[in-house]
């Protein structure tokens, strides 16, 4: 059974408009463009990817939320715009349950969640103008193929950050197995911006009592936030593997205080991205329904399986999908 | 009408082919109010699974 997504369709048209004087379909692995352009995928297909997508999220943790756009378009064609928005969007979801599951267990930093949400809100909405002039920046020729230039760019954006994540988890694993084997325990990860940053004093310093901090410059915080929201509105993704190293080494924040905080602030602007992307047309209801319902399963198969199996060899194995799924994006583009 | 064909009507009122897309209230609407229910829906439902067969689920995370 087949499904055509109606936004997809939509922006697939505005990227290639040759595609709508198509005669004959064009057939991919997983997904067909009929006839006048419009993307009909299998809905099992959408259903499987939904739920390796949910399980990858809880096995594998910080930095998996990167896979969820490239993969849409590398296995169904989705549009960047439409993967990005609509990945933001079941984000909302996943927020939203989160908080309620998470609720009473860790404080909540109310002036400091609204800060940062001051700083994320400009760079999610710069990260989705960003996105919406790529949408609209054409065509170009490259190898005598011609592409857009959002798939060009994206391609290698999300390349660059899934090899920096890829690099970031093997180096981790490599650590722990070489302690394992040699008896000691891997040294903790230096990080010089902390202490430079700490003492930022650029005014205006803002106290906050419930985190137990001083006074730190309100620019630090709305840098933290800046740098978050930038990457969640140009690649849909949390960012709380930035975010939340930033708040409990850069900001001197307690872990308790970190994940409550960080839980509510994303809510609040994953919230604000749904509602700009979809206002920019990024965000398919059709696609967003399929994801929600087969990540959850996924998502529940992974904390299982985690407890289960844990460990440096997981964070390679990691490391190796992110390896092949950066080999196939290249392959996507120059084929 | 199932609810899968008024989703897609909802988009394609939005995008109608050929036209620049026009974002209507209940495009955007859905595309907010839909996540926040399901997530809801899901937390609520994980409480009561939890509660019935006494198990430690997940979904703390995202």
């Amino acid at each position: 059974m087949t499904i055509t997504l109606p936004l997809a369709s939509y922006w697939q048209k505005i990227l290639h408009p040759d595609l709508a004087r198509l005669a004959e379909p064009i057939h991919g692995w997983f997904y067909t463009i009929q006839p006048h352009g419009d993307l009909a995928i299998s809905l099992a297909t959408l259903l499987i990817l939904g739920f390796c997508l949910g399980l990858a999220g809880s096995l594998f943790g910080g930095g998996s939320g990167f896979l969820m756009a490239p993969v849409l378009n590398l296995v169904c064609n989705i549009p960047y715009n439409v993967a990005v928005g609509t990945d933001l969007s079941q984000m909302v979801g996943t927020a939203t349950t989160a908080n309620l599951r998470q609720r009473g267990r860790g404080y909540v930093d109310v002036k400091l969640g609204l800060f940062l949400f001051l700083g994320s809100c400009l760079g999610l909405e710069i990260g989705a103008q960003l996105l919406q002039f790529l949408k609209y920046a054409g065509e170009i020729t490259l190898g005598g193929r011609n592409l857009s230039l959002m798939q060009v760019v994206m391609t290698g954006v999300y390349g660059g950050m899934l090899a920096w994540i890829g690099s970031l988890v093997y180096r981790e694993a490599r650590a722990v197995l070489k302690a394992e084997t040699s008896g000691v325990a891997p040294g903790a990860a230096s990080i010089p911006m902390t202490s430079r940053l700490q003492t930022v004093t650029l005014p205006p310093m803002v106290s906050l009592p419930l985190s137990g901090v001083e006074a730190v410059s309100l620019w630090v915080i709305l840098g933290v936030g800046f740098v978050t929201g930038l990457l969640t509105g140009l690649l849909g993704v949390s960012g709380s593997f930035i975010r939340m190293p930033a708040l409990i080494y850069v900001l001197g924040i307690p872990t308790v205080v970190s994940i409550g905080t960080n839980l509510f602030e994303f809510l609040i602007l994953a919230l604000y991205g749904a509602l700009t992307h979809s206002v920019k047309g990024n965000v398919d209801l059709c696609l967003l329904v399929i994801l929600l319902v087969a990540s959850i399963p996924g998502s529940q198969c992974g904390v299982w399986l985690r407890k289960k199996l844990a460990g440096p060899r997981l964070q390679l194995l990691f490391a190796g999908i992110i390896c092949v799924i950066i080999l196939c994006m290249c392959l996507k583009v120059v084929r | 009408m199932t609810f899968w064909q008024w989703l897609a009507a909802i988009c394609q009122s939005a995008a109608p082919a050929g036209e620049p897309f026009a974002p209507h209230w209940t495009y955007v609407a859905l595309a907010v109010v839909l996540p926040v229910a399901f997530g809801l829906i899901v937390a609520l439902s994980l409480k009561g699974i939890e509660k019935v067969f006494d198990v430690k689920l997940g979904g703390g995370d995202f």
